[in-house]
């Protein structure tokens, strides 16, 4: 798998996914030079061949305004643990997404996603693997893939 | 004709979505039941009686595969049919859970209307 099909994979991916399920877009490539800031993170781990992580962060603010349009809700009314259970599932769907895009002749299997709150920049250099990024409405969203063995 | 669905999947935030979805979707729902894996969910089908089951595959606990086995092989279960909503959308997996009792398969991204389609494919509504 080239790096140039995998990139195109997440991209697309990660494109789909907030479209179809979350009812927005992404506004272009996320600022470099963003300060930082409040973030959630989440991880998934997936089995297969190769094995491999997806790891994203996004900036609190767009995580509950697309929390808020995935549950129908009203964004100052949402819990933060619900904003979790939503990160959650935007990284559990990615990854399911990239690795169809990508299909292999074994079944992969995701381990439950990882999430936490952070503080920091949305873009970190020198992550390994595959990233992509995106401007959302209210932030910005970096999803980093690699396969071949788990990201520290 | 309105119909009872059971919602099967381990994420709050998933089960909320695929109701709201449902609704906004317009297809014809009278009472939608949660569990949040196999076992939770063959509880539900001793107490309620339901026209769907939609369920995700991966769930700590039962998964979605062993409560597809566990469907098949009851008397009364068996008759109730069983769409699949997964992150996995690669053929080998859809075939294989087709082979073992699903009656219906969906990938995840999905639109509203495809969700619809598919429940009504399965249940045999009327156009």
């Amino acid at each position: 798998m080239t790096e140039t099909v995998l990139y195109a994979s997440l991209r697309e991916a990660v494109d789909e996914v907030l479209e179809t399920m979350f009812f927005t877009q992404t506004e272009g490539p996320a600022d470099p030079d963003r300060p930082p800031e409040e973030l959630i993170v989440a991880r998934v781990d997936f089995e297969g061949i190769p094995p491999g992580t997806l790891r994203l962060r996004i900036t609190r603010q767009a995580a509950c305004r697309m929390a808020a349009d995935f549950l129908g809700e009203e964004e100052c009314e949402l819990a933060a643990a619900r904003i979790t259970e939503v990160v959650a599932e935007l990284a559990n769907m990615i990854c399911g997404s990239v690795l169809s895009r990508v299909e292999s002749e074994t079944p992969f299997r995701l381990s439950p996603p990882a999430v936490a709150a952070a503080i920091g920049p949305v873009a970190e250099p020198g992550a390994p693997g595959i990233e992509y990024q995106a401007q959302l409405p209210g932030g910005a969203l970096r999803v980093m893939f690699q396969e071949g063995g788990t990201a520290a | 004709m309105a119909y009872r669905l059971l919602i099967v999947d381990d994420s709050p935030a998933m089960r909320a979505f695929v109701r709201r979805v449902i609704g906004l979707s317009g297809f014809d729902l009278s009472e939608c039941f949660e569990a949040s894996n196999g076992q939770e969910a063959l509880e539900v089908l001793r107490r309620e009686w339901v026209d769907a089951i939609l369920t995700d595959i991966n769930m700590p606990g039962m998964d979605g595969e062993e409560l597809l086995r566990r469907l098949a092989a009851d008397e009364v279960f068996r008759s109730i049919p069983a769409i699949v909503i997964s992150t996995d959308a690669t053929h080998h997996r859809r075939e294989r859970l087709l082979e073992i009792g699903a009656r219906g398969y969906l990938a995840k991204p999905f639109l509203p209307e495809a969700l619809r389609t598919q429940l009504e494919t399965t249940l045999g509504v009327p156009e």
